[in-house]
C-alpha cells in the first residue's frame, strides 16, 4: 500500500518556509501519520483505567491514515485542495471520539485554508484557530484537560508568537513545543488523569501527529519507516476455492496506471471510454484520473482484458487482483478499499432507487461478542457493526452498515461512549435515510433501549423518546481484572485484583472475581431506585459463578428481578445492567 | 313480575363461598393435565397446587361447560318457577357461553312461560366477576330480569380488563393470542401489558421492562380510564402472585378511594392459558 510518492521532490525547500503549499503539506501529513504510527501503542496505554482496553492511539492512527490515503495519489501544490482531501478522508475514517475530534480539527484547518493555494504563516495561524474552533464545536460538553485543551493552548501560544519574521517552521515549532507543555499539564486540569498518573491520550495523539509535521519541516525523514506495514499481516484463507470450485464472484481488480507519453497524451486523456469499457467487463467500477495517473477499481471475471486494455495507453504502477471467493482477512485498519469508500460515499449522496421497498424502521447496532450480537439481532437489529471498547468503528463503517438497511428511518445504537460521535458524524453524512443515533454509552443502555422500543408505533419521535427514556434509568457496571497496580478514589488496587467500574469510576476492588461481582450487584441495587438486574456473563464466566451469583441475589435482594444473559463478551466476565 | 335468579359459570373467578353468599349458582368449566385422564372442576385444585404443576412443566387442557350441564342447572330453577339470567364467560375465549345460550333456547320450548336470558359478558376472570357483582347489585336494587340483562349488556363495554403475564408463551400456546403479538415476550425481562377488547379478545398494548414497571403500568390505567374513583370497586385476580396483587392494590389505594376490594385467584381454567404470574386488574371505565 505504501507507495513511494515521486512528486514530493518538487516541494519547496523546507528550511525557509514562508509559505506552505500542497506538496509539503502532504509530506508533513505523511510524517505526522508515521510519527503517530510508531507511538500508537504508547498512546493506547495512556488509559485512565488499569484495564486492557485503551485504543486511542489506534483510533487516531487509523483516522490520520485515512486522511493521507486520500492524498496518496494526489499531485498538487494547492494547499486548499490537499487539505480538503486529507480532512475529507479523515472525516470518513474517523474512529473513536478522539478520532472524530481530530477529524474535526482538520476539517477546521481545511475551512480556514479553502481560499489559499499557498498559506503564509498568518493564514496558517488563522486556519489552526479555525481547527480549534471546530474541534470544540464537535463536542457537546467540551471538557478541559483533553485533546481540546492541548489543541487550543498550543494554537493560542503559537499564534501569539507570530512576528513578521516568523516562518511556517517557527510556527509549528512553537506549536509543538507548547503542545508538549500543555499535554504535561492535562493531569492538572482533569482529576481522573492525575489519579491514574497519565496524561490525556487524545492530546498525546495530537501531539505526535503535529510533532511529525514539525519534524518534516525540519528536514527529518519521519516518513518511510516501512515497518509501519507490520500490523497489516494479511492472511488469505484459500480453503474456500478448490479445484472444483466455480468462479462465481470474479476478481477484485485494482490498478494504478501511469499514462505514457509514448502511448497517449496523458494531459488530454479521456477516461470516459475506459469507464465504459470497465462497466462492460465488470461492475463496482471506480475510475478517476489525477494528472497523469489513472486509478481504477473493478470487479470482473476477466481481469486480463482490463490489463490488456490499459496497456494500450499506459504502464502499471501497481496491480492488485484478488479472487473474491477467497476470504482476505486483514487487520481492521484496511478492511476496505479506499476507493470503495469514495464509491460508497458518492452513492450515499446520490438519491438511489432501492430495489426492495423501504421499511419504516431499520436498526444498526455496534456489538462485540457473539452472544450480544445474537441478542441484538433477536431484538430486530438489521446490521451489526463489529466494535466495542478496544475496536471503535469508523464513520465509514457506519455508512457501510446504513447502506445495507433499506429503511426510511435508521436507529443506531453505538453502545459505547467512545463510538457515539462517529455514529453521529455518519448520520450527518448519510442521506438515504433519516438516521437517529440513540446515544447508548454502553451495552446495557443499548440493550434496554432496543428491548423497550415499540417499533409498531408510527411516530418516529415517540419511538426515539421512549427509547431514550428507558435508557435514562439504566446504570451499567463492568467487572474486569486489573492489569496494573493503581490507586483510584482512595482505593489501592493490585494487579490481578478484580475491579468494578460504573460510569468511569472504579467503585469496587476485590481479590476475587466473585466477591467483586457480588459487591457490584449490591451496590447497584442498594439505593432502591433500581429493581431489575440483567447480568451479561462473558466468555470466561462459567455456570457455577452464575449460580453462585443467583443464590447470593436471592438471599440478599429477594425482591429484585434478575435475568442472566449469555453475552459472550471478552474482557468483562460480568456486565451488570441495573434499571 | 316473577322471581328470577342470576346464574353464571366458573370462569368468573369468584370463589365458590362468595358466590354462595351472593346466591349465585354456577356451572364449572373443567381441566385436566396432559397425559392424565382425570378431569377436575375449576375449584377442585388449589391455585398454588395448580400453578406449581404448571411451573413443573404440566400442560393443562380446559374444557367448556356443555349444553347438558347448563340444561340441568337452568332446569333446577325453572322447575321452581324462577326465571333465569345467565351471565357467561366471553365468547371470544370459550364456547361455554354458546352452550349456555343453546341450553336456554332449548329450554324455552319446554318452559314457554319462563324467561331464560343468556348474556355474553365478553369478559373473563374477575372482570367477569365484577360484571356479575354489578348486575347482582342492580337486581338487589329491584331491577327486573330484562333490566338486569340490559344493564349487563351495556355495562360489559365499560369493564376495563388490564393484565400482565410473566411469560407470553402460555397465551401463545393456548392460541389465545396471535404469534406476532406474542413475539415481544421472547426477551428476558420484557413484560407485556395487555387488555381485552370489546369482542373479548386479548390485545397486547405495550411492553415494559420488568415486572414492577408492568404493575405500575396497570395502576396507571386506573388513573387514566376509571370513571368512579371516589367509591371505586377494585377487582384483582392473580396466578399465585399475591404479593404483586397487593402491591397493585396499594398503589391504587394511595391515590384513590376504594369501597369494595376483591383479590382473588385466577382459577385453573383461565390460568391454564395465562400461566403462573398472571396479574389482572378490572374496573369500570368510560370504555374498555
Amino acid at each position: 500500500m505504501a507507495k513511494k510518492t515521486k512528486n514530493t521532490k518538487k516541494s519547496s525547500d523546507s528550511k525557509d518556509t514562508k509559505s506552505l503549499g500542497g506538496f509539503l503539506l502532504k509530506k508533513m501529513a505523511l510524517g505526522g501519520a508515521a510519527r503517530l504510527r510508531s507511538k500508537a501503542d504508547e498512546v493506547n496505554k495512556l488509559n485512565v483505567f488499569p484495564v486492557p482496553d485503551g485504543d486511542t492511539g489506534d483510533n487516531m492512527r487509523m483516522t490520520i491514515e485515512s486522511g493521507i490515503a486520500a492524498v496518496e495519489n494526489m499531485d498538487s501544490d494547492d494547499i486548499a485542495a490537499v487539505m480538503k482531501a486529507i480532512s475529507h478522508g479523515m472525516l470518513l475514517g474517523a474512529r473513536g471520539n478522539s478520532g472524530v475530534i481530530l477529524s474535526q480539527f482538520f476539517a477546521g484547518l481545511s475551512k480556514g485554508l479553502k481560499k489559499n493555494t499557498k498559506a503564509d504563516v498568518v493564514a496558517m495561524g488563522e486556519a489552526l484557530q479555525k481547527g480549534v474552533e471546530q474541534a470544540y464545536a464537535s463536542v457537546m460538553n467540551p471538557a478541559e484537560g483533553t485533546i481540546l485543551t492541548v489543541a487550543r493552548e498550543s494554537v493560542e501560544y503559537a499564534v501569539k508568537r507570530i512576528t513578521p519574521k516568523s516562518t511556517i517552521r517557527t510556527l509549528f515549532g512553537d506549536l509543538v513545543k507548547e503542545m508538549y507543555a500543555s499535554l504535561e499539564r492535562t493531569p492538572e486540569a482533569l482529576a481522573v488523569l492525575k489519579e491514574a498518573g497519565v496524561v490525556d491520550s487524545g492530546g498525546a495523539g495530537l501531539f505526535y501527529i503535529m510533532d511529525g509535521f514539525n519534524r518534516v519541516l525540519n528536514g527529518e525523514q519521519v516518513q518511510s519507516d516501512e515497518t509501519e506495514e507490520k500490523p497489516k499481516t494479511s492472511t488469505v484463507d484459500t480453503s474456500s476455492f478448490g479445484p472444483d470450485s466455480v468462479m462465481e464472484y470474479g476478481y477484485c481488480t485494482e490498478l494504478l496506471v501511469q499514462l505514457m507519453n509514448s502511448k497517449t497524451d496523458p494531459e488530454s486523456f479521456d477516461i470516459e471510454p475506459l469507464k465504459a469499457f470497465l462497466c462492460e467487463v465488470g461492475n463496482s467500477v471506480v475510475c478517476f484520473k489525477t494528472d497523469s495517473i489513472v486509478k481504477l477499481h473493478v470487479h470482473t471475471m476477466t481481469p486480463e482484458k482490463v490489463l490488456e486494455y490499459c496497456r494500450e495507453f499506459g504502464e502499471f504502477l501497481t496491480i492488485k487482483i484478488e479472487n473474491m471467493s477467497v476470504q482476505h482477512t486483514e487487520n481492521a485498519d484496511k478492511k476496505e478499499d479506499k476507493e470503495d469508500k469514495k464509491d460508497k460515499e458518492e452513492k450515499a449522496e446520490k438519491a438511489h432507487v432501492s430495489p426492495t421497498p423501504l421499511k419504516k424502521y431499520g436498526i444498526v447496532a455496534v456489538t462485540n461478542g457473539a452472544g450480544i450480537e445474537g441478542l441484538f439481532k433477536d431484538l430486530g437489529t438489521d446490521e451489526i457493526v463489529q466494535g466495542g471498547q478496544t475496536q471503535n468503528p469508523s464513520t465509514n463503517d457506519f455508512i457501510d452498515a446504513f447502506e445495507k438497511v433499506p429503511a426510511e428511518h435508521i436507529f443506531v445504537f453505538p453502545n459505547n461512549g467512545n463510538i457515539i460521535m462517529a455514529a453521529q458524524q455518519a448520520a450527518e453524512i448519510y442521506k438515504n435515510a433519516k438516521v437517529h443515533v440513540i446515544p447508548s454509552k454502553n451495552i446495557g443502555m443499548g440493550y434496554v433501549a432496543i428491548s423497550s422500543a415499540d417499533f409498531s408505533k408510527d411516530d418516529v419521535d415517540t419511538v426515539v423518546e421512549e427509547m431514550k427514556q428507558a435508557m435514562s434509568r439504566v446504570t451499567t457496571g463492568y467487572i474486569s481484572p486489573s492489569i496494573r497496580n493503581a490507586d483510584m478514589n482512595g482505593v489501592h488496587i493490585n494487579k490481578g485484583d478484580t475491579i468494578g467500574i460504573i460510569e468511569k469510576e472504579i467503585v469496587v476492588s476485590e481479590n476475587s472475581r466473585m466477591d467483586a461481582s457480588k459487591k457490584m450487584a449490591s451496590l447497584l441495587l442498594e439505593d432502591n431506585s433500581k429493581f431489575m438486574l440483567t447480568i451479561f456473563y462473558g466468555q470466561d464466566s462459567n455456570f457455577d459463578e452464575c449460580a453462585e451469583l443467583e443464590a447470593y441475589m436471592k438471599e440478599n435482594h429477594p425482591s429484585a428481578e434478575i435475568y442472566f444473559v449469555d453475552g459472550g463478551q471478552a474482557i468483562y466476565p460480568f456486565i451488570f445492567v441495573a434499571e | 313480575m316473577s322471581e328470577y335468579i342470576i346464574v353464571t359459570d366458573s370462569a368468573c373467578d369468584i370463589k365458590p363461598e362468595i358466590l354462595k353468599e351472593w346466591g349465585v349458582p354456577f356451572a364449572s368449566l373443567t381441566f385436566r393435565f396432559d397425559g392424565n385422564e382425570k378431569e377436575y372442576l375449576n375449584y377442585d385444585m388449589t391455585s398454588s397446587d395448580f400453578y406449581q404443576k404448571m411451573r413443573e412443566g404440566g400442560v393443562a387442557k380446559t374444557a367448556a361447560v356443555n349444553v347438558g350441564a347448563f340444561e340441568l342447572m337452568f332446569e333446577e330453577y325453572l322447575t321452581q318457577g324462577k326465571d333465569v339470567l345467565y351471565l357467561g364467560f366471553s365468547s371470544g375465549l370459550s364456547t361455554t357461553y354458546n352452550s349456555g345460550r343453546l341450553a336456554a333456547e332449548q329450554l324455552k320450548e319446554k318452559y314457554p312461560e319462563r324467561k331464560i336470558i343468556a348474556v355474553d359478558t365478553l369478559s373473563a376472570s374477575a372482570g367477569f366477576g365484577l360484571l356479575l357483582y354489578l348486575t347482582l347489585k342492580k337486581k338487589n336494587e329491584g331491577a327486573t330480569i330484562e333490566e338486569a340483562a340490559e344493564f349487563a349488556t351495556k355495562a360489559r363495554f365499560n369493564l376495563c380488563h388490564w393484565f400482565t403475564v410473566d411469560d407470553l408463551m402460555y397465551l401463545k400456546r393456548g392460541g389465545r393470542i396471535s404469534p406476532t403479538v406474542a413475539f415481544v415476550g421472547n426477551v428476558l425481562g420484557i413484560k407485556p401489558v395487555l387488555h381485552m377488547d370489546n369482542e373479548g379478545h386479548l390485545i397486547n398494548v405495550s411492553k415494559v421492562r420488568g415486572r414492577r414497571t408492568a404493575v405500575q403500568a396497570l395502576a396507571q390505567k386506573y388513573d387514566e380510564l376509571a370513571v368512579d374513583t371516589k367509591s371505586g370497586t377494585l377487582f384483582i385476580s392473580h396466578g399465585d402472585c399475591l404479593a404483586d396483587a397487593e402491591y397493585l392494590a396499594s398503589i391504587i389505594k394511595e391515590k384513590h378511594n376504594v369501597d369494595v376490594e376483591i383479590i382473588t385467584d385466577v382459577g385453573p381454567v383461565i390460568g391454564a392459558h395465562t400461566g403462573p404470574g398472571v396479574l389482572a386488574f378490572f374496573f369500570v371505565g368510560n370504555e374498555r
